[in-house]
């Protein structure tokens, strides 16, 4: 491994130093104990915490014990993946997110297929012909600056309420006696409107990414050599050009990848679709700090994760990197 | 390009940069006007609930019976203020940084930059609202951790240009005769870079737009003000509204308006981007 | 060429998905239904958690779930509380044993016989895992007296021990659950086996949905709802409009929407949640009582609804000064008008508390020359009755100022007594009297603003302890005397809970008495509502 991977793990080691280190200082460093905040607040049926269930949680959370004892126990156990206990879902952190993360991973992905596809076609042929570029510019902007929830209501209103077409929320439905093919395209239905909504988000950006890759390439001279050897124009199109050109467009893809996630929340929760975004929200609104933490951490590791596969990937394909 | 009215003129000359200059324009007048000059206080309950559009209520009135127009006008006011705070507080913190970590890339460098890679590794959208959630959700919070947030990428931006620039003979004649970095600074990076961070801010202000309206529209922004996103929020939170005609002009205004201010300052940034391309190229 | 690319692109997308998605529909489907016979309802949603005692979640309708998989000794419908798995009970000598006689003949849902060891184990087990929904500290042991005698002896005496206990501890079969060491980590559905109309056959926690079946050999009859489906959905109202849920709550401003519908009926209840003005009983001008009193004549409580509630009249009643409101048993109707509105009474009062308008600014003064501008408090939902309340107050020359702010700021101030008034809500107003928060001996009282007098307090230990009904009604009806004579806070108003439903599906919905389902949750899924199934 080069120098290069070597700096890049060290720095994404790092961020997950700092992660932990947010997770377990904040709920500490504001005043008040955690655990009154669980019971008090003037709202709905309120459950009054006795005291036994009080000293189980608070022997749990540890709060008696020194601080750096704490958080070697914090470490250990996220190490074996105990991300602790959520209260307000009464079940272990960790299968909470294990069961969620397929969806959101569903809206990542094909969010991001959906707008990649579609901008390395009009990209490449804004490339080529400049002239009419406002013609998807326009819309492109319109669309990236629509706020995601502000679309995704609109569309819910139009598309879910006025006219039915689509389902209001969830990611199937429940009870179906379908399987297979039906299951599979169910599941479509539901996923519509939310990537739908995820990828007019990215396109702008990875349409951008596009045209200027391709712009350089073209005006490379193995391409006019092919021009001029008089190749036909679709193999010079997609074999020399594209091909070439995609290679930032991939690592940008992988960025992409790694902070989309954290940008499916809005949308999540807007549709009601059961991912990790909609998790760490629902975790805010109970104040099940166990469960908010955990999410973080997963969308953090997540993006290292990417981050890191990205780097190894452009560090193989781009040789200059690795001299740096 | 490195005075205002150079920037301004070319900015003109392109289609993009001249829709969301006046955009920007528009806004600014908005949220001055309503400095000045409201229909009715925003919080004031001033009619029925959820009435239309009529002469008293231009844009009819919320599930409260508040003047939506004002609320409107009021978020207005309060989007521009998170844009140009947020947009002054990240650039130049991400300039400072930035200059200080392309002028010394050996030691002080190499430690900016370490955290700058950190800061932009964590995902932003849970990071905002991991902190939302222990610190109060006063409007000052806020801005402060959105510029917490969008330094770093402007930091980054900077850095390089910064390396480039300190090779160039004027700036290595500088630093020969002894000039320290914050001469350097003041006097030939700050106008060399113009331009850029004139760019930077104009994004930087449409994602401050974007964040606090999805703040509010969440629930974890400021309950007090009047921000588009918690009127958004609002009317999603309204009981039967979808069914009623209400929606009309209670989630459209203000949808139509984050979207219009996005849309104005994400065209001045392209324009901008256009036109530093263009004058590069000359 | 192109427009054939961009088509295929979307397809496979969206292929692409299904696939990848229906690995989480088959991963959640635990095993198929059991039959088909009998009628099936369709009601919203949600993830309320898995219906073990352990699992559950103690908010919303949880316990719904719970109690339809699980019974208790009694139950309550739409009167009284019934017999339910005991056929008759007595309370033992001075309070301090209660004999439950269990009806004989009931089994649990895997064939067993339910007998009083499952019921001794389920108390037992609970102290050693316990859980905050259920408050047992007044037990001191539980005795299996015979195979179908239960006798519970307390610690003190308990009046509301039907109420908080006999009717809202789920019976846990004793052959499931004595090996188990860590309930809270269950998830299979296997050991969900309880005596109760219903068995769980499908549960998918991720979206919110629950499958149910009848269960045949229920002690009462099969019940006549042979299904019941909870579905997820996302707006209650839509998924009722759609047809995809049978029965759904409704919010007051549509209720005329639904009420003119032929193939709709409408349901009305009591919500047993109250909003109530808060006073800061520590500052002046509030500590004096007085002053309080004359505010809750210059507030006009009906005013106040109509303009500030959603639905008027229809979709709030006005608050009662003794706090308990009109649709409790424990209600004295004699505290209803204790305070008419009258603004000149108001203001003679006032006067005599020393504060007037002393320098015609039409702002009151107090005998010291402070001026009576204070802050109010608030959550942004309530803001139209906070500015109702400004208005209203100002014309007696009090000047309000109110302030939104998110909960747990306002939870904070009132806690540390930085405020003058408060506007907050709460619920649980359905539970037994001695246990209601901000009225009884809860916990939780002084938080919620209940009277900090000894006489009061003495009155709420012997509410707790006492269990003669006539006596206890009397003891009642004088803690709301002296709460509207104290009035700590002033109840505003107590909002009406709608629902509406297709009468060919399910009829027969209904409100159950003394607060609610179990220990007052006020929504309408008891079942007995699906065992009796359409009225004849």
């Amino acid at each position: 491994m080069s120098s290069y991977l070597h700096r890049r793990a060290a720095t994404y080691l790092l961020v997950l130093a700092v992660a932990l280190s947010l997770n377990f200082l904040l709920p500490r460093a504001i005043p008040g104990n955690p655990l009154e905040d669980l019971s008090s607040g003037l709202g709905n049926l309120p459950i009054q915490l006795d005291c036994e269930t009080l000293e189980a949680l608070q022997s749990y959370y540890g709060l008696d014990r020194p601080l750096l004892e704490q958080f070697r126990s914090y470490l250990r156990g996220v190490a074996i993946g105990d991300l602790g206990y959520s209260i307000s879902y009464r079940a272990p952190v960790s299968h909470l997110l294990m069961d969620r993360f397929p969806w959101t991973l569903l809206l990542t992905l094909g969010s991001l297929f959906l707008s990649f596809s579609v901008a390395v076609l009009l990209g490449s042929r804004s490339a080529r012909k400049p002239k009419g570029e406002w013609k998807v510019l326009l819309p492109a902007v319109l669309f990236e600056s629509v706020p995601p929830f502000v679309l995704g209501s609109l569309l819910l209103i139009l598309l879910g309420v006025k006219f039915p077409l689509f389902p209001l929320s969830g990611a199937y439905s429940g009870f179906s006696e379908s399987t297979g093919l039906g299951t599979v395209l169910d599941v479509a239905h539901h996923a519509a409107l939310p990537m739908l909504v995820l990828s007019t988000s990215s396109f702008f950006p990875a349409y951008l990414v596009v045209k200027s890759s391709v712009l350089m390439v073209k005006d490379e001279p193995y391409v006019l050599m092919a021009e001029i050897k008089g190749l036909p124009e679709k193999t010079i199109r997609y074999r020399y050009v594209l091909r070439t050109a995609l290679l930032p467009v991939v690592t940008f893809l992988g960025l992409r990848l790694a902070y989309s996630a954290g940008g499916a929340i809005l949308v999540e929760v807007l549709f009601a679709y059961p991912g990790v975004g909609r998790l760490i929200y629902e975790a805010v609104l109970s104040h099940d700090y166990a469960l908010l933490q955990g999410a973080f951490l997963a969308f953090t590791l997540w993006v290292v994760l990417i981050n890191f596969v990205t780097d190894c990937l452009y560090a193989s394909l781009d040789p200059r990197v690795k001299e740096v | 390009m490195h005075t205002w009215k150079h920037m301004t003129v070319s900015l003109w000359q392109q289609s993009a940069g001249r829709f969301g200059l006046c955009g920007i324009l528009v806004l600014t007048g908005l949220a001055l006007t309503s400095l000045i000059w409201s229909p009715y206080p925003p919080a004031d309950i001033s009619g029925p609930a959820l009435a239309p559009p009529d002469f008293r209520h231009p844009l009819g009135t919320n599930g409260l019976g508040q003047d939506i127009l004002s609320q409107v006008l009021s978020g207005c006011r309060i989007s521009l203020l998170v844009a140009v705070t947020v947009s002054l507080g990240s650039v130049s913190m991400g300039f400072l940084v930035g200059s200080a970590a392309g002028y010394h890339p050996r030691r002080l460098g190499v430690v900016l930059m370490r955290s700058v890679d950190v800061l932009m590794a964590i995902p932003r959208l849970p990071l905002i609202i991991l902190l939302a959630v222990f610190l109060r959700p006063h409007l000052f919070n806020i801005i402060a951790v959105l510029i917490f947030l969008s330094w770093p990428g402007v930091a980054r931006t900077i850095r390089s240009q910064v390396l480039s620039l300190r090779e160039q003979d004027s700036i290595r004649f500088v630093r020969f005769s002894g000039g320290g970095f914050p001469y350097v600074l003041r006097q030939h990076l700050i106008r060399e870079l113009f331009p850029l961070l004139l760019a930077k801010s104009a994004m930087a202000a449409s994602y401050a737009i974007v964040a606090e309206a999805g703040l509010s529209f969440l629930g974890l922004g400021d309950p007090t003000l009047k921000s588009w996103g918690l009127m958004i929020r609002g009317a999603l939170d309204y009981p039967g509204l979808l069914w009623s005609s209400a929606w009309t002009w209670w989630l459209l205004p203000p949808s139509v308006m984050v979207s219009l201010a996005v849309f104005s300052f994400t065209l001045t940034g392209y324009g901008l981007d256009e036109a530093l391309r263009r004058e590069e190229s000359d | 060429m192109k427009r054939r690319l961009i088509v295929a692109t979307l397809l496979l997308s969206l292929l692409l998905c299904g696939c990848i998605g229906c690995e989480g529909t088959s991963s959640n489907a635990e095993s198929k239904p059991i039959g088909n016979g009998g009628r099936e309802i369709h009601l919203p949603g949600g993830d309320w958690g898995l219906p073990t005692p352990f699992t559950f979640y103690p908010r919303g309708p949880g316990y719904i779930h719970l109690s339809l998989v699980y019974d208790t000794l009694v139950w309550k419908d739409e009167k009284d509380t019934i017999p339910w798995l005991a056929k008759r009970w007595e309370c033992g000598p001075g309070a301090l044993q209660w004999t439950f006689h269990l009806r004989p003949g009931v089994r649990w849902q895997d064939g067993k016989p339910l007998t009083a060891d499952d019921v001794s184990f389920t108390f037992d087990y609970l102290r050693r895992h316990p859980v905050e929904w259920f408050s047992l500290e007044a037990i001191a042991s539980v005795e299996a007296w015979d195979d179908h005698t239960v006798i519970f002896h307390l610690r003190k005496p308990y009046a509301p021990f039907l109420s908080q206990v006999a009717g809202n501890v789920p019976i846990i079969p004793e052959h499931i659950w004595k090996d188990v060491s860590d309930p809270r980590s269950t998830s299979s559905l296997n050991r969900l086996v309880g005596s109760g109309p219903y068995r769980l056959i499908q549960y998918d926690k991720a979206q919110g949905a629950y499958a149910y079946t009848a269960n045949p050999d229920f002690f009462l009859k099969p019940p006549r709802i042979g299904k019941i489906l909870f579905v997820p959905t996302g707006d209650p109202v839509a998924a009722l409009e759609r047809g995809l849920v049978d029965q759904a709550a409704i919010p007051a401003s549509l209720l005329a929407r639904f009420s003119r519908r032929r193939d709709f009926s409408v349901l009305s209840g009591p919500s047993f949640w109250v909003l109530t003005l808060r006073f800061n009983c520590v500052r002046y001008p509030f500590s004096q009582r007085t002053v309080r009193q004359a505010l809750a004549c210059a507030i006009d409580r009906e005013a106040l609804i109509r303009h500030a509630v959603p639905g008027g009249l229809q979709g709030a009643r006005p608050g009662s000064p003794g706090f308990l409101p009109p649709d409790s048993n424990w209600f004295d109707p004699k505290i209803q008008h204790m305070y008419p509105y009258d603004s000149s009474r108001a203001e003679s009062v006032l006067r005599s508390a020393g504060i007037e308008d002393r320098n015609g600014d039409h702002v009151f003064e107090g005998p010291e020359g402070t001026a009576m501008k204070l802050t109010l408090i608030t959550t942004p939902e309530y803001l139209r009755e906070a500015e109702t309340l400004q208005l209203m107050l100002g014309k007696i020359g009090f000047e309000l100022q109110p302030k939104a702010m998110d909960i747990k700021s306002l939870d904070a101030l009132v806690r540390e007594g930085r405020f003058d008034l408060a506007l907050t809500g709460h619920g649980g107003l359905g539970a037994d009297p001695s246990a209601i928060p901000g009225f009884g001996a809860d916990k939780r009282s002084l938080h919620f603003g209940a009277p900090t007098d000894p006489a009061y307090l003495a009155l709420t230990e012997q509410l707790m302890a006492s269990s003669d009904p006539s006596q206890r009604m009397k003891l009642c009806r004088k803690m709301q005397h002296l709460y509207a004579d104290e009035l700590p806070t002033l109840p505003l108003y107590y909002p009406v809970r709608f629902s509406a439903h297709r009468p060919q599906v399910l009829d027969g919905w209904f409100y159950t008495a003394e607060g609610g389902v179990g220990i007052g949750i006020p929504l309408s899924y008891n079942k007995l509502v699906f065992i009796r199934g359409n009225p004849p």
